[in-house]
């Protein structure tokens, strides 16, 4: 079975109703997603499917067409996406666990919604859970983020 | 207590050692208190030749890249970050040339242990000490290179000052020759620098390890990979205890691809029984023939008990004036309800919650060489390490558990059970072994946080003057379950008791007669192995202690704030002590006072509406952070649904030595509060936790975030702990603004809409 | 001979009447079985007002309750923004006890299908409105349940949901008999 993940062609031999977290984390040692609840409630596991958030948990890797992108390809350690770069600036991480999840959710908001109220917001990433209590800091920095790509589309 | 933090900061009375090693230069304790007396040929030699395994707290390399090792759990609280901050701050060092890294459990390390808030307390001292004599060594030399006095010469920005000329940290280092040995009681002498001189701490700055949290590289224990492995999954039996396997049947497991068998786990440690582990070549494999083997037991004596049935042993218990520990014993209070005119009853419960760590909890174990490596996040390794070794037969310096980051420990990682059935099924297969639970193995293998009873009574005279409470609280112990050696004697000698599920009930208010009785439920303690959750006992005790205050001052008809501070005269043991409790009773006072000020309280509010306060000194007295906070809310008068509209934190840690972090770690402790008050909760069915995921179990999301004011009393003072704090007023706050929003006073956590509705007055 | 006749025209009519009485009340009883289906938490929780939120129901719950996660249908009925229904529904149903159940197409019913909360009555004067029902002559009603494969989940919803009554093709047959009936409404 064919799988693009982060712009780069994977051949995988697996069952098809594998659900795609495990491919990516097990057979291709791409760990940023993170299995959190299994069932699709938590988010951690989220990646984009053509630029649309996606729980990997939850998808068998067998209905999976088109572009899988996971938070190492969002941006690189080296030149952060807009996201990553308003995280680090609110200083938003704690454990970190979910936050691979809350910047996918968020990174997709705002290819559709460059300028999120807080409701919004709340819509979009209710379905992350943190149990750290990092959500004051992800709203800022959804905002910040927000503000930078309406500047940048200037 | 005591014992656990004198064990944890034993580095302190060692001799410290600099010297040029390689091409840099490395700042280590020696490995024992008496190393002064062995020491020959310098601490570069030593250092070098490794000849007794220095612990290196930090080295500096020949770019004047500065590396801070940290013995400390990294589970979202940026220690490494507070830590080296504290060493680069003292060392003059360019914060941008600082890094740190996890280590693992070799014991020059010494006792491993991350919980309590404890970490910037008990490090503040020694870490200072080590980078002040950094900073000599690196002065002395460096004065001698720029051919200076040494006392003319500062350190700053990674360089040594003197007037107009300097030299880089780097330069210095190249230049090798530094051996220098300071004894502890020179090490003794330094004293951390004034606040007015420091540089990095207090001031705001970037947690070392948030990049690597935000672009996917950070590692966990869940993403570690090791050669050849297999991938296994957990079978968690019906009790906790007791069970005993009688058979298995894997014929529909057989059916999934890639599976490998399971093994039936005998544990000479006793720490779990009655488990089985599959095994496939995937996790996804070995999910997959956990959901189809079938396993039949003979069950433990546990298997039909219910939530219902702890409580109503702790109801009886805590009713009873008989039983328990006595944990304060001040004044007669016997005498005092006796002579009372009125009195006040109250029984405050609190349900079973998880732990829920986003991550769940695994492990991946190896033996290779004759050694057993463990490789997991987890808070307290020193705890765990003999437990691994006795259940795999091997002696505790042949195993060796490696660091990695913690996706949440909130002390559900101070036990590392989970390293048991990893170990023993990697000893079994002679493979090495990652065990992952899924997350309803998790919620069922979980260390919860007891469900708890407490009763309190207040008595009054025929004045009307408060007497004294009684305070009785029961509950599962974790330090009875899982380090019975740190339970303390209580006041009369006769029992001991767990000091971290009373601690919180031991408060600040000075009463005429008070007694506290720890009180044990044995049927939560065979029912379940209690755990330590975030904020421990004030996490549970703070609710019922500021609820009943919240009672009495509105019997007394006085104004709950009021009413706290008649109480808060820091007189006899709330006078506190210097340098950790300076101040005392006093410093919670200002602290109300100023909260006070700031949500205008007694301010009118819309109907339905109301403000509630409540107070707390966690963790313990020996350690206190005085905090306040005032929540508004409003309640549905048709539902009894609560909504939190904004919740205002006012917090007095001492000095602030990560100020961004600690305004984080307070939102985070606030928040989960509010979580515990209103959205977490599960119960016993059958001997198990009913609710085992997300389906059922709704902690707090981001569409419930309140509003949230934090801000921290600006002092010097010696710094404490941030971590926990900040969670435990919030329950009884958001409960005492129901209350003078609807009349309606709940006692149970959580508050469900239920409970609301059904205690409004009619 | 005429009132031979009458007599006779009589009895038939009353047997007439009391076979039209029969078969009211045996459409009204086949309805009764639609109303079961249409009502069950497998299709009704679905079929929401415009508050557009899903409903959870189970035995794990102890009443029905919204769609946790703040989750919405939105007015498009099938999410809104990046938090679309196909965002954890897959194709499929999950394995796994409790994980997401799926469909091709996983979205709510359009909102003048409204099912959740209403009487026999109005469930039953909605589903013969072509207005109300997606334009359908009841045959397409019928053959709709028996083609439309989000309906079909009604009946394969995933471990540990209790499927809605019946069959689909039961359904559909049931909606065929009850429609030649002529789709008597109860009171």
């Amino acid at each position: 079975m064919q799988l693009n993940v982060n712009g780069k062609q994977h051949e995988v031999d697996v069952e098809e109703t594998m659900p795609l977290l495990w491919v990516l984390r097990d057979e291709l040692a791409i760990t940023g997603p993170k299995f959190g609840c299994g069932i699709a409630m938590c988010g951690a596991c989220t990646v984009h499917i053509n630029g649309m958030p996606a729980r990997s948990c939850s998808i068998p890797v067998g209905q999976v067409s088109g572009q899988v992108t996971t938070i190492e390809g969002l941006g690189t350690p080296y030149a952060m996406h807009v996201v990553q770069a308003a995280w680090v600036e609110h200083q938003v991480a704690q454990c970190g666990y979910c936050q691979p999840g809350q910047i996918m959710s968020a990174a997709a908001l705002l290819q559709v919604n460059p300028n999120p109220d807080d409701e919004a917001i709340d819509r979009a990433l209710s379905a992350n859970l943190c149990r750290c209590g990092t959500y004051p800091r992800i709203r800022a920095a959804v905002k910040t983020a927000a503000a930078k790509i309406r500047e940048s589309n200037l | 207590m005591t014992r656990l933090r004198k064990d944890s900061i034993e580095h302190s009375r060692r001799s410290f050692l600099i010297g040029s090693v390689g091409s840099g230069l490395l700042m280590a304790f020696a490995p024992s208190i008496n190393a002064l007396e062995v020491i020959t040929g310098g601490a570069s030699q030593q250092l070098s030749g490794k000849l007794f395994s220095p612990t290196v707290w930090f080295e500096i390399d020949n770019n004047g890249a500065i590396l801070v090792n940290v013995a400390r759990a990294e589970m979202g609280q940026h220690v490494g970050t507070a830590i080296a901050r504290i060493v680069a701050d003292e060392l003059g060092a360019d914060w941008s040339h600082v890094e740190i890294k996890h280590v693992d459990t070799d014991p020059k390390w010494g006792y491993m242990v991350t919980g309590g808030s404890w970490s910037v307390f008990q490090t503040y001292v020694p870490m200072s000490q080590a980078g002040a004599a950094g900073r000599t060594v690196l002065i002395e030399a460096g004065a001698k290179l720029l051919g200076v006095n040494a006392h003319d010469c500062t350190t700053q920005n990674s360089m040594v000052v003197a007037g107009s000329q300097s030299i880089s940290f780097a330069d210095v280092v190249k230049s090798g020759k530094i051996d220098r040995v300071f004894s502890a009681d020179e090490l003794a002498e330094f004293k951390p620098k004034s606040p007015a001189s420091r540089q990095l701490i207090a001031k705001p700055s970037q947690a070392l390890d948030i990049p690597a949290k935000t672009n996917g590289t950070a590692e966990y224990g869940i993403d570690v990979e090791l050669e050849n492995m297999v991938y296994a999954r957990p079978v968690v039996p019906p009790t906790r205890h007791g069970s005993v396997v009688k058979g298995v049947d894997d014929s529909d497991a057989k059916k999934v691809k890639g599976y490998q068998g399971y093994q039936i786990l005998n544990d000479p440690s006793n720490t779990i029984q009655g488990w089985v582990t599959v095994l496939a070549d995937s996790y996804y494999g070995a999910v997959k023939a956990g959901n189809a083997i079938k396993v039949e037991y003979d069950v433990g004596e546990t298997a039909n008990v219910s939530e219902q049935d702890i409580i109503s042993q702790g109801e009886a218990l805590a009713k009873d004036k008989t039983s328990g520990t006595l944990v304060v014993e001040k004044g007669d209070i016997t005498a005092a309800a006796k002579n009372a005119k009125t009195s006040l009853e109250s029984v405050y419960r609190t349900s079973s919650v998880l732990h829920f760590t986003m991550e769940p909890v695994n492990a991946a174990v190896e033996f290779k060489d004759g050694v057993c490596h463990v490789h997991c996040g987890n808070q307290w390794q020193s705890l765990f390490l003999p437990v691994v070794a006795k259940a795999v037969g091997m002696s505790e310096d042949k195993v060796i558990i490696h660091q990695y980051y913690l996706g949440g420990g909130f002390g559900r990682r101070l036990a590392g059970d989970y390293m048991i059935p990893a170990a023993l099924t990697a000893q079994a297969v002679g493979k090495p072994v990652k065990l992952v639970f899924t997350r309803e193995d998790d919620a069922r293998f979980d260390c919860v946080r007891s469900p708890s009873v407490q009763q309190m009574n207040a008595y009054w005279n025929a004045e009307d003057k408060l007497l004294g409470i009684e305070h009785g609280a029961a509950a599962g112990w974790p330090t009875l379950a899982m380090a019975p050696a740190f339970m303390p004697d209580g006041v009369d000698k006769k029992g001991k008791y767990d000091p971290f599920s009373i601690a919180g009930a031991d408060h600040w208010y000075t009463l005429d007669n008070h007694r506290v009785r720890a009180i044990n439920n044995t049927l939560a303690q065979k029912t379940f192995v209690p755990g330590w959750l975030r904020a421990v006992g004030p996490g549970w005790t703070g609710w019922a202690v500021e609820s009943f205050m919240d009672e009495v001052a509105h019997k007394q008809n006085v104004d709950p704030i009021d009413f706290r501070l008649s109480l808060l005269d820091a007189s006899g043991k709330n006078a506190g002590e210097s340098p950790v409790s300076v101040g005392g009773a006093k410093r919670l006072a200002k602290v109300l006072t100023d909260i006070r000020k700031q949500t205008n309280w007694g301010q009118s509010l819309p109907k339905n509406q109301g403000l509630g306060i409540a107070i707390s000194s966690g963790q313990e007295r020996d350690m206190p952070t005085w905090g306040a906070c005032v929540a508004h809310v409003e309640v549905d008068p048709e539902t009894g649904a609560v909504k939190v509209h904004k919740l205002t934190g006012l917090l007095d840690c001492g000095t602030v030595v990560h100020p961004d972090g600690a305004l984080a770690q307070t939102q985070g402790s606030m928040l989960w509060g509010m979580s515990l008050a209103l959205f977490e909760g599960t119960a016993f069915e059958k001997g198990q936790v009913k609710d085992t995921n997300l389906n059922t179990y709704s902690p707090l999301r981001m569409n419930n975030l309140p509003e949230l004011d934090i801000s921290f009393v600006q002092n010097t003072e010696f710094p404490t702990g941030l971590g926990e704090p900040g969670l435990i007023a919030v329950a009884p706050a958001i409960a005492n603004a129901i209350f003078n929003a609807v009349g309606a006073r709940v006692r149970d956590l959580p508050i469900r809409p239920e409970a609301v509705l059904a205690a409004m007055p009619s | 001979m005429k009132s031979i006749l009458c007599v006779l025209l009589l009895c038939c009519s009353v047997i007439f009447a009391a076979q039209a009485q029969e078969t009211n009340e045996a459409a009204l009883k086949t309805w009764d079985k639609i109303y079961h289906v249409f009502s069950h938490p497998r299709c009704a929780n679905c079929h929401v007002p415009d508050d557009n939120l899903p409903r959870w129901s189970g035995p794990s719950y102890a009443k029905t309750s919204v769609h946790g996660m703040n989750i919405t249908g939105g007015q498009s009925r099938i999410g809104v923004e990046t938090i679309m229904c196909s965002t954890c529904h897959a194709q499929s149903n999950a394995d796994e006890p409790h994980g997401p159940p799926g469909a091709p197409i996983w979205m709510l019913a359009p909102v003048d299908m409204l099912w959740w909360q209403q009487s026999s009555s109005q469930i039953c004067q909605q589903i013969k409105d072509p207005n109300r029902n997606g334009g359908r002559t009841l045959d397409e009603v019928a053959h709709h349940i028996l083609e439309d494969e989000l309906v079909h989940w009604g009946w394969a919803p995933g471990i540990g949901r209790e499927p809605a009554p019946y069959s689909a093709e039961e359904t559909a047959d049931f909606v065929t008999l009850w429609a030649k009936a002529g789709a008597p409404c109860p009171q």
